[in-house]
C-alpha cells in the first residue's frame, strides 16, 4: 500500500501540472491570483485592528487622546507609560499564573467528561437518547446565575481555586460534539477491538480516541479559549480572594479603575494608554502560543484521518 | 501513540493533586498586624461598593483612617473595653449588583452592607428579616448620630422609615456637614474677551491676569475683566444671555477653525432625570418633581418641557448643540466628552471644580491661556409662555448632605452588637469629621507613624494650620500640596470616603484648598446659592415607599423615562418638532398612556406623610 | 462522484436494535458502559440541573429577600408584561433579522474562507495566513466595539474609505435606518470569527483524500467544479451538523456586543430581546427579576424548538441527525 501511495504522489505531481498545462492556464492563473489577493486583504484586515492598538499602547497619551483615525505608528513621542502601570504590581503575573492554572485545569477535567459522555452516548444502548436529549436541554436551558451561586456554595467551593475549575469547565455542546466525532469512527474498527476483548476504556482510549481526535483538538481549543477569557464566574466566586484571580478579571479592574482619569486636576495621561496596553498584555501571548498549537492542531488532524 | 496516552495520564494526575493543593491555600490572606487582638465576635464585615484604586492600598482595612479607628478601644457588652476588627468584601467593579444579590440570595450576607446597589427597599429587607431594627441601638448607644440628627431635621425626616406606622431607623446614612459642590456649569470667559463685544457700547472687552506666580507664569487666580452681559450684570442670567454667548463662541470656533468643537452639549437622552437646564423653564424637573408648596408634579409632557424643547430644538438647528450628543451614552453628566473639554474646543459644559480658571491650561493648542467661568443655570426669557418665563429654577443638581445608606443585617446579632453601634457612632462624632473628611493631621500622624502616609510623603499630614481664621472665627487650614498635585485619587484615599461616617468641616475648623480665592467662592456660590433647591426628591426618598407603592410605580416608572429617552431626542434632533402642536399632542398622549398620574399620586401620598 | 464519508451511522440502523432488547439484558450488557457515563452525568446533574429551579423565577413575582420558593406564584404574568411591552415587538423582529443574518452571511463566510484558504498550497504562507486569521477572535467583545467605535465613528478609518463609494459621512453606528445596525453587527461577528470558525472545515476539507483531487483533475474538472462537487459534499456532515447546532443558539447568543453597542437613538434597529430585557428588568427602580428569568425562559424554549425543527429537517434532507 505504501509503494502504491508513493508512486500516487509522484504521478499526482505530474497530473497537476498537466492538469495545468491542458486548461487555459491564465484563468488559473488569474483565479489563483485573485484568491490571493482576497485572503491577503482579509489577512490585511483582521491584522491591522491590532496593530492600531499595538501602535496606541507606545503612544503618548495627550496626544492620542486627540488623535482620529487609524494609526500606523505610535503618536506623538512613544513610551512605554502604558505598560509600566500595567506592570505596577505584580497582578498582572499573578493573573497570569491563575489563568494558566484554571486553562489546564478545566481543559483536562472538562475532557474527562466530554469524551467519556461522548464515547457513551456514541454507543447504541437503550438510555442513549435521553441521555442525549438531557445533555441537550442544559445547553438551552439553564438555572441562571443565583441557583448556581447557591449549588456551589453548599458544595464549600466558593472562594476556592475549585469553583473555577470544575463548574465552568464545559458543556452540553461539546459532548454532543465528542458524540458525533465518536459516531464517525467506523463499526469494523469497534468490533474488531470488542472481539480483541478489549473493555470499554480499553477501546476508547485506545482505539476510538485517537480517530476522534481531529474534532477533539478542536473542543480543546475551544475549552482553552473560553478559559482564557473567562472573567465572570471569578468575578462572583472569589470576589475577595485577589490571590485567586485569573488575569481577565484583572484586566477588567484596572480598566474601571483607570477609566476616570480625567476627572483629576492634573490628569496623567499615561491612564488613557493602559486600556491599549493591556489588550497586548492580555492577546499576546495566546498570538504568540498559536502556531505552536497549529502544529499539533495538524498533527492531531492528520492523525485522525488515518483510517482503516 | 500509547506515550501521549500515558503523558496525557500523567498530566492529569499532576493537575488533580495541583487543584487539591490550590484549593487548600486559596483564604484570604490577613494583612494588617492589629488583627491579633481582636476577638472572633468582635470581627465585623463590612460589604461595600467599592473601595480604592490598588494603586494606593488593595484591602480597604489599610486606609489610614480605618486604622486610626481600629487601634481605639471600645465598650462592648458586659461593659468591658474590646477591640474590634473590620473585614471589608469589595466587589469588582461591574458586578456588584450580582455579588449583592447573590449574598442576600444565600444568606451569605456581611455585618454591614452599604445600599446602594440594593435590589428591593430596606423595608422589604427588614421584613424580610436581613435588615435589623437600628432604633433600639441608635436611641442607647450611638448619641452623635442622634446629635446630629436633631441638629438637621430635615434630614431626620427620612432618616427613619414608616414601619406599620412606627418610625423605625432602619438603616444609616453616610453625611456631610458642609456640601461642596465639585461640579456645576463651566464656560470660557477668554472667548468672550476676546471675540465679543459689549452690549450696550459694542467696544471690545479686555481681561487679563493681573498677578504673577512665583515662577514668571500668570497666576490664573487673579483675572479680571470688563465683561457685561446683556442683563447688566458680569454674569450670565437669562436663556438671551445664553444665546448671546453661543453667538460669540461660534465665532471663536470659526475664527480658531475647530471643526470638530461646539458651544454646548446636551445629556444623550435629551434630558436628564436630575434636571439640568429643564428646571430653567418653569422651575421643575422633566419627571417628578415637588413644587414650592410641596406639590407633586409630573414635568414629562407639561408646556415647561415644551418649552425647554423648542428652546434646545433652535439651539440644535442654529447648529449650536453638539451634532453628535446623543452617541455619548454610559457617561455621567459632568463628564460629557470630557476629552473634547480637556483639549478646549468647547464652549460651555457642565464640569468640575477643577476645570475652573486656568485649570484646563495645558499649553495646548486651544488651551492655552484658557480662562473658565463659573455660572448658574439660566432663567428663561424668550420660550413659551409667562409660565414658563421668568421662574427661577427649583429643581437642581445638587450634593446634598446626605449620601448613602447602610443596613445591619441580623448577622450581626451572632456577635458582640453594642461594640459594633458604638464603633459605628464613633464615626459621626463631631470632634472626627475633619478626620473623616481629610485625613490625618500632623500630630495623628506622628502618633502612629502610618506607612500609608509615610509612603507618599504626607508627613506633615493630610492638612496644616494656614495661622489663618475665617469669617466666622473657624480656623483654616489648607490641604498639602502633595495630595492637591497628585494625578490620581490620592485625595480620596488618605481619608474616609467609602464607609458610611459624617464628615466635613467643622465649628472648629475649616479645610480648604489654599489655592482658593474670592474669584474661586464667588464661582462657588453660583453654583450652590443662587438658587434653593426644593423641587428634588433625596435619595433616601425611594425607601419611604412602602412595597405595594414601590410596587405600583416601579413599573411606570421604568416605561415612561423609557419612552422619553427614546422620544425626546427626536424632538432636539429631528424630525418631530415641539413647535408643531400635532407632534406635541401625539407625543403627550402616548406618554399618558403609561399612566404617569399613578407615581405622582403615590409620591404625593408620601410627600404629605412626611410632613 | 460522491463521496463517503462514514460519519453518523444512520439512526434507522440502531432502531430495530434496542427495540428487540429489554431493559434488563441491555443493563446486563451496557453495565460497565453506564458507569463510564457516571462522571460526566454527575458533572451536568450538580452544575446545570440542581441550578435549573431557577427556573421557577420565570412564574414568580421573585424577591431577592423571599428567595425562590417564598416568591408569590404568578402565573404567566411577568410573560404577559414582557409580550406587552412597547418594544417587545420591534426588539422581536431585530432578533430575527439579527439571527437570520448570523444564519446566512455569518454562517457561510467561514466556509468561503476556508475554501479559500484550501487552495493554497504554500505550507507556510498558509500557516501564517490562518495564524493571522484567528486573532481577532481572541480580543475581547470591550474591546472589539471600542475597536468597531473608532473605526467606524465619523471620523473612522471605514467610514472613509464608504465616503470614497459616495456614501454620507456620518457616524454608522448612530444610524438608525434599517440594515446599517443589523450589518454592522453581522460584520463584525465575521471580522471576528471567521478565521477561527473556518478550522472545523479546514479540518473537514483535508480529511478528504487527495485521490478525490486527482482523479478529478485527471477527468478535466476546473477548480470550481472540484470545490462543489468534491469538497463540498464530503464536508458537508460537517456543515450540516454545525447549521443544525448554530440555528438552536443563534436566537439565544450573539447579542453581547449589542449591548456596548447601542444607543436610544438607534435602539429601533439595535433594540434585541436581551437588551430589551436588561432595561425592563434592571433599569429603574426595583430589579425584575422574574420578567427578566420570564424572558430568559421564552427565547430557550423558542432555541428549543428550534433545534429539533432543524435536527428533522436536516435527517429529511442529508439522512443525518446531530441526536
Amino acid at each position: 500500500m505504501k509503494a502504491k501511495m508513493n508512486t500516487t504522489k509522484r504521478e499526482t505531481g505530474n497530473l497537476r501540472n498537466a492538469g495545468m498545462v491542458e486548461n487555459p492556464s491564465l484563468i488559473e492563473r488569474i483565479v489563483h491570483a485573485i484568491i490571493i489577493a482576497v485572503l491577503l486583504l482579509i489577512a490585511f484586515c483582521s491584522f491591522i485592528p491590532l496593530w492600531h492598538v499595538l501602535m496606541a499602547s507606545f503612544s503618548d497619551g495627550k496626544v492620542l487622546l486627540a488623535h482620529e483615525g487609524l494609526l500606523w505608528s505610535p503618536v506623538g513621542k512613544a513610551s512605554l507609560a502604558g505598560y509600566r502601570n500595567v506592570f505596577k504590581d505584580a497582578s498582572i503575573l499573578s493573573g497570569y499564573a491563575n489563568t494558566l492554572i484554571y486553562v489546564v485545569g478545566a481543559t483536562s477535567i472538562g475532557m474527562v467528561v466530554n469524551i467519556t459522555g461522548g464515547y457513551v452516548l456514541s454507543r447504541e444502548s437503550k438510555l442513549r437518547i435521553p441521555l442525549t436529549l438531557m445533555i441537550m436541554l442544559t445547553v438551552l436551558f439553564g438555572g441562571g446565575l443565583i441557583p448556581t451561586y447557591m449549588v456551589i456554595r453548599k458544595l464549600g467551593m466558593t472562594g476556592t481555586r475549585l469553583s473555577l475549575l470544575i463548574p465552568g469547565c464545559t458543556n452540553g455542546m461539546f459532548v454532543i460534539m465528542m458524540m458525533n466525532a465518536f459516531r464517525g469512527v467506523p463499526e469494523s474498527t469497534v468490533e474488531s477491538a470488542r472481539i480483541d476483548g478489549a473493555g470499554h476504556l480499553r477501546t476508547l482510549f485506545h482505539i476510538m480516541l485517537p480517530q476522534a481526535m481531529s474534532l477533539g483538538t478542536v473542543i480543546i481549543l475551544n475549552t482553552v479559549i473560553m478559559q482564557w477569557n473567562s472573567w465572570f464566574n471569578a468575578s462572583i466566586y472569589v470576589t475577595n480572594n485577589k490571590n485567586l484571580w485569573p488575569l481577565q478579571l484583572w484586566i477588567k479592574q484596572i480598566l474601571a479603575e483607570n477609566e476616570s482619569f480625567l476627572i483629576n486636576a492634573n490628569p496623567d495621561y499615561s491612564r488613557y494608554l493602559v486600556q491599549y496596553a493591556l489588550i497586548i498584555v492580555a492577546t499576546l501571548p495566546i498570538l504568540i502560543a498559536l502556531p505552536f498549537f497549529q502544529e499539533k492542531l495538524e498533527k492531531g488532524i492528520i492523525g485522525g484521518a488515518v483510517k482503516e | 501513540m500509547l506515550k501521549w496516552r500515558k503523558k496525557i495520564a500523567v498530566i492529569l494526575v499532576c493537575l488533580m493533586c495541583l487543584t487539591a493543593a490550590g484549593c487548600g491555600g486559596s483564604n484570604t490572606d490577613d494583612s494588617s498586624g492589629s488583627a491579633e487582638k481582636a476577638a472572633e465576635n468582635t470581627t465585623y464585615s463590612i460589604w461595600i461598593a467599592k473601595g480604592e484604586s490598588s494603586d494606593y492600598y488593595s484591602d480597604y482595612k489599610d486606609n489610614p483612617v480605618i486604622q486610626k479607628y481600629l487601634r481605639d478601644t471600645y465598650i462592648g457588652k458586659d461593659e468591658k473595653e474590646v477591640k474590634i476588627d473590620l473585614e471589608f468584601l469589595i466587589p469588582v467593579a461591574g458586578s456588584e449588583k450580582d455579588n449583592f444579590n447573590s449574598m442576600i440570595a444565600t444568606g451569605d450576607y456581611a455585618d454591614v452592607m452599604g445600599l446602594t446597589v440594593a435590589g428591593s427597599s430596606v423595608l422589604d429587607l427588614y421584613k424580610e428579616g436581613i435588615a435589623m431594627d437600628l432604633t433600639g441601638y441608635v436611641e442607647q448607644y450611638m448619641p452623635n448620630y442622634k446629635n446630629f440628627l436633631e441638629k438637621n431635621p430635615e434630614l431626620a425626616l427620612t432618616a427613619t422609615v414608616l414601619v406599620d406606622g412606627e418610625k423605625k431607623y432602619l438603616q444609616l446614612f453616610d453625611y456631610t456637614l458642609e456640601v461642596d459642590d465639585f461640579q456645576g456649569l463651566c464656560y470660557r470667559r477668554d472667548w468672550i474677551v476676546k471675540y465679543g463685544k459689549n452690549p450696550v457700547t459694542g467696544e471690545p472687552f479686555s481681561g487679563e491676569c493681573t498677578e504673577k506666580n512665583e515662577d514668571g507664569t500668570w497666576n490664573t487666580n487673579t483675572w479680571v475683566d470688563n465683561v457685561v452681559f446683556p442683563n447688566g450684570g458680569t454674569d450670565p442670567v437669562y436663556i438671551s444671555d445664553w444665546e448671546w454667548m453661543f453667538g460669540i463662541f461660534e465665532t471663536a470656533l470659526a475664527d480658531l477653525d475647530i471643526r470638530d468643537g461646539y458651544c454646548m452639549t446636551i445629556y444623550p437622552s435629551g434630558f436628564n432625570n436630575v434636571g439640568v437646564l429643564n428646571s430653567s423653564f418653569g422651575g421643575g424637573g422633566p419627571l417628578w418633581y415637588k413644587d414650592k408648596d410641596n406639590k407633586v408634579a409630573f414635568g414629562g409632557n407639561n408646556d415647561e418641557m415644551r418649552a425647554y424643547l423648542q428652546c434646545v430644538n433652535t439651539w440644535y438647528q442654529n447648529g449650536w448643540i453638539d451634532k453628535a450628543f446623543p452617541e455619548h451614552t454610559g457617561q455621567l453628566l459632568w463628564r460629557l466628552d470630557e476629552g473634547k473639554i480637556r483639549q478646549g474646543k468647547v464652549g460651555l459644559w457642565h464640569g468640575m471644580s477643577n476645570h475652573l480658571f486656568g485649570g484646563l491650561d495645558m499649553g495646548d493648542e486651544y488651551t492655552k491661556d484658557i480662562m473658565v467661568f463659573a455660572c448658574a443655570y439660566p432663567i428663561n426669557d424668550i420660550y413659551g409662555g409667562p409660565e414658563q418665563q421668568y421662574k427661577e429654577p427649583y429643581f437642581l443638581y445638587r450634593q446634598s448632605q446626605e449620601g448613602p445608606s447602610y443596613m445591619v443585617t441580623t448577622k450581626a446579632l451572632e456577635k458582640d452588637t453594642i461594640a459594633l453601634f458604638r464603633f459605628l457612632d464613633s464615626l459621626y462624632a463631631e470632634e472626627n469629621a475633619i478626620l473623616n473628611g481629610f485625613g490625618l493631621s500632623k500630630e495623628e500622624y506622628e502618633e502612629c507613624q502610618d506607612p500609608f502616609y509615610t509612603k507618599w510623603g504626607l508627613t506633615e499630614g493630610a492638612y496644616y494650620d494656614s495661622g489663618l481664621k475665617d469669617e466666622t472665627g473657624r480656623t483654616i487650614y489648607y490641604i498639602d500640596p502633595i495630595i492637591l498635585n497628585e494625578s490620581g485619587a490620592l485625595n480620596t484615599a488618605v481619608r474616609l470616603n467609602r464607609l458610611l461616617n459624617l464628615a466635613g468641616s467643622t465649628s472648629a475648623g475649616v479645610v480648604i484648598d489654599p489655592s482658593l480665592t474670592d474669584q474661586y467662592r464667588h464661582a462657588k456660590n453660583l453654583w450652590e446659592k443662587t438658587y434653593e433647591n426644593t423641587g428634588m426628591f433625596p435619595v433616601s426618598f425611594d425607601s419611604q415607599l412602602s412595597s405595594a407603592q414601590a410596587k405600583d410605580t416601579s413599573a411606570v416608572r421604568t416605561n415612561v423615562e423609557e419612552f422619553m429617552q427614546k422620544n425626546l431626542v427626536t424632538f432636539i434632533k429631528g424630525p418631530k418638532d415641539p413647535y408643531n402642536d400635532s407632534d406635541w399632542q401625539a407625543y403627550c398622549n402616548a406618554i399618558n398612556k403609561y399612566n404617569p398620574d399613578k407615581v405622582t399620586q403615590v409620591f404625593q401620598e408620601v410627600v404629605d406623610m412626611l410632613k | 462522484m460522491k463521496a463517503k464519508t462514514g460519519k453518523g451511522t444512520s439512526a434507522e440502523k440502531v432502531k430495530p436494535y434496542i427495540h428487540k432488547v429489554t431493559w434488563r439484558q441491555d443493563f446486563t450488557r451496557n453495565k460497565a458502559l453506564y458507569f463510564v457515563m457516571l462522571p460526566c452525568l454527575i458533572y451536568f446533574i450538580i452544575f446545570n440541573y440542581i441550578p435549573m429551579f431557577g427556573i421557577l423565577m420565570a412564574f414568580e413575582d421573585f424577591s431577592v429577600t423571599k428567595g425562590f420558593f417564598g416568591s408569590k406564584w404568578v402565573g404567566f404574568d411577568n410573560f404577559r408584561t414582557l409580550f406587552t411591552g412597547e418594544a417587545f415587538l420591534t426588539a422581536l423582529r431585530n432578533t430575527v433579522c439579527m439571527a437570520l443574518l448570523n444564519l446566512t452571511i455569518g454562517f457561510v463566510m467561514p466556509i468561503v474562507f476556508a475554501f479559500l484558504i484550501s487552495e493554497i498550497r504554500t505550507k507556510k504562507f498558509k500557516r501564517s495566513l490562518q495564524t493571522v486569521s484567528y486573532m481577532p477572535y481572541f480580543i475581547a467583545a470591550v474591546v472589539v466595539v471600542q475597536l468597531v467605535k473608532e473605526f467606524i465613528g465619523t471620523d473612522g478609518a471605514i467610514t472613509a474609505v464608504l465616503t470614497l463609494f459616495g456614501l454620507p459621512k456620518q457616524n454608522w453606528l448612530a444610524n438608525p435606518n434599517i440594515p446599517v445596525f443589523w450589518l454592522i453587527n453581522c460584520l463584525t461577528d465575521v471580522w471576528q470569527g471567521m478565521g477561527y470558525g473556518s478550522i472545523m472545515y479546514v479540518a473537514a476539507m483535508s480529511q478528504v483524500s487527495g485521490d478525490y483531487h486527482e482523479a478529478a483533475v485527471l477527468d478535466g474538472a476546473n477548480r470550481w467544479q472540484r470545490v462543489t462537487k468534491i469538497t463540498l459534499p464530503c464536508i458537508m456532515p460537517t456543515i450540516i451538523m454545525l447549521f443544525t447546532l448554530r440555528i438552536g443558539l443563534v436566537f439565544v447568543t450573539g447579542f453581547d456586543k449589542v449591548l456596548l453597542m447601542y444607543m436610544p437613538t438607534t435602539y429601533v434597529t439595535s433594540d434585541v430581546l436581551s437588551t430589551y430585557t436588561y432595561r425592563m428588568a434592571f433599569g429603574v427602580g426595583t430589579p425584575n427579576y422574574g420578567l427578566s428569568a420570564a424572558s430568559g425562559l421564552f427565547q430557550s424554549v423558542v432555541g428549543m424548538a428550534l433545534l429539533l425543527i432543524s435536527n428533522k429537517l436536516s435527517k429529511k434532507v442529508t439522512d443525518k441527525t446531530v441526536f
